[in-house]
């Protein structure tokens, strides 16, 4: 079970915002300026701090936080 | 030039007259001469600016500059004719190429890192498709947000379509899915291609670099996935020679900080710039940094 605490930490983390601005169900367009590179920051943060590798295609249709929490149980741990 | 005689200049330029470059080597040069002198004539506040530049960064008189200027104009041109002349199937690739150096490293897993200097788009389809190499490019979409011209648009459409049938491959975009498949490509022990001398008042994310002193801002695309995904940039350009043109590489990159990062981006760009100040032509146009 993936804690949804640690992947908002992480996003926060990986775009430089503060953690409280990050819900469960913010969208990931919501919570900055995201640009081409943001997705692969936030991918990076969470295979690192999850220990998984999350796949390009269903990261880009990740459009909320809870939707990167399901991302992440489902990526194949490295 | 006014802007309805630039769109009429640039919609001969890459209609019939890039046509007429395609069909032999000495039409090329007709054609690179031409636009030079053309493209010379045509903004002298542009000229102005440039030679300044080249001036105060090469430390050469004014009317050296000048005249690294236009050498930069015509290997632009160059590098449209020669494409087009290979486009057009009398020749191949691996013919064109001379002086294959060794590369310096499997080729795998890395960033080649390109510049708008000599031939980038030949020498992507020498890598991907003479030595195999399993390698993908990656460049700005030519969509209506690109601010050029819509005759150069048409051609570099016609460009990238011909490289992704020939060297069996698709480009991909610098969006959010193209960005996150270059990462896929890379993770997976494949490669990226990709121009490093993007300017950065075109892109969302800027890094400096200095060039022999001086500090210019590009896109900071290519260095950043470097460092997300511990891909090494492996620099590369392809440089005009009588007839052909020969691939050289610089020393991988390793990208553990961007300070790292910068400061050997900033050696390998200099050093390329002193050696080749005529044929590095987007660099006349590069964003300078003020303090």
């Amino acid at each position: 079970m993936i804690d949804p605490e640690k992947v908002r930490h992480s996003v926060a983390q990986a775009l430089s915002i503060d953690e409280a601005t990050v819900a469960a169900q913010s969208r990931l367009s919501e919570l900055a300026d995201l640009d081409s590179l943001s997705l692969v920051e936030i991918a990076t943060a969470l295979d690192d701090d999850f220990g998984v590798r999350l796949p390009g295609d269903a990261l880009v249709d990740a459009l909320t936080i809870a939707d990167l929490v399901k991302l992440v149980e489902r990526a194949p741990r490295r | 030039m006014n802007e309805r005689l630039r769109d009429s200049w640039e919609s001969l330029r890459y209609g019939p007259l890039l046509r007429g470059a395609s069909t032999s080597p000495f039409a090329g040069r007709l054609y690179e001469k031409l636009v030079a002198f053309v493209e010379w004539r045509a903004d002298p506040n542009r000229r102005e600016v440039a030679s300044a530049r080249i001036t105060d960064t090469l430390q050469c008189s004014r009317r050296q500059a000048s005249q690294t200027f236009r050498a930069c104009l015509a290997s632009e041109a160059r590098e449209e004719a020669d494409t087009a002349w290979v486009a057009r199937g009398e020749i191949a690739i691996e013919n064109v190429v001379s002086d294959l150096p060794k590369l310096p490293t499997e080729g795998r897993g890395c960033i080649f890192a390109a510049l708008h200097l000599g031939s980038p788009i030949l020498t992507f389809l020498y890598l991907r498709k003479v030595l195999g190499l399993p390698l993908r490019a990656i460049g700005r979409p030519l969509d209506d947000n690109n601010p050029l011209s819509a005759a150069k648009r048409a051609w570099g459409s016609e460009k990238v379509a011909w490289v992704s049938r020939t060297s069996d491959t698709t480009f991909l975009d610098t969006d959010a899915r193209g960005v996150v498949q270059a990462r896929e490509e890379l993770l997976a022990g494949r490669s990226v291609y990709a121009a490093i001398d993007v300017p950065a008042d075109v892109a969302s994310r800027a890094i400096p670099l200095d060039i022999l002193g001086r500090s210019f801002g590009f896109a900071a695309g290519v260095p950043r996935l470097a460092q997300l995904t511990g891909a090494p940039i492996l620099p590369v350009i392809g440089v005009h020679r009588a007839g052909s043109f020969r691939i050289e590489f610089g020393d991988p990159i390793s990208c553990p900080t961007r300070e790292e990062t910068q400061v050997a981006l900033s050696a390998w760009l200099s050093a390329t710039l002193r050696k080749y100040p005529d044929e590095w032509w987007l660099w006349p146009y590069a964003q300078e940094v003020t303090q």
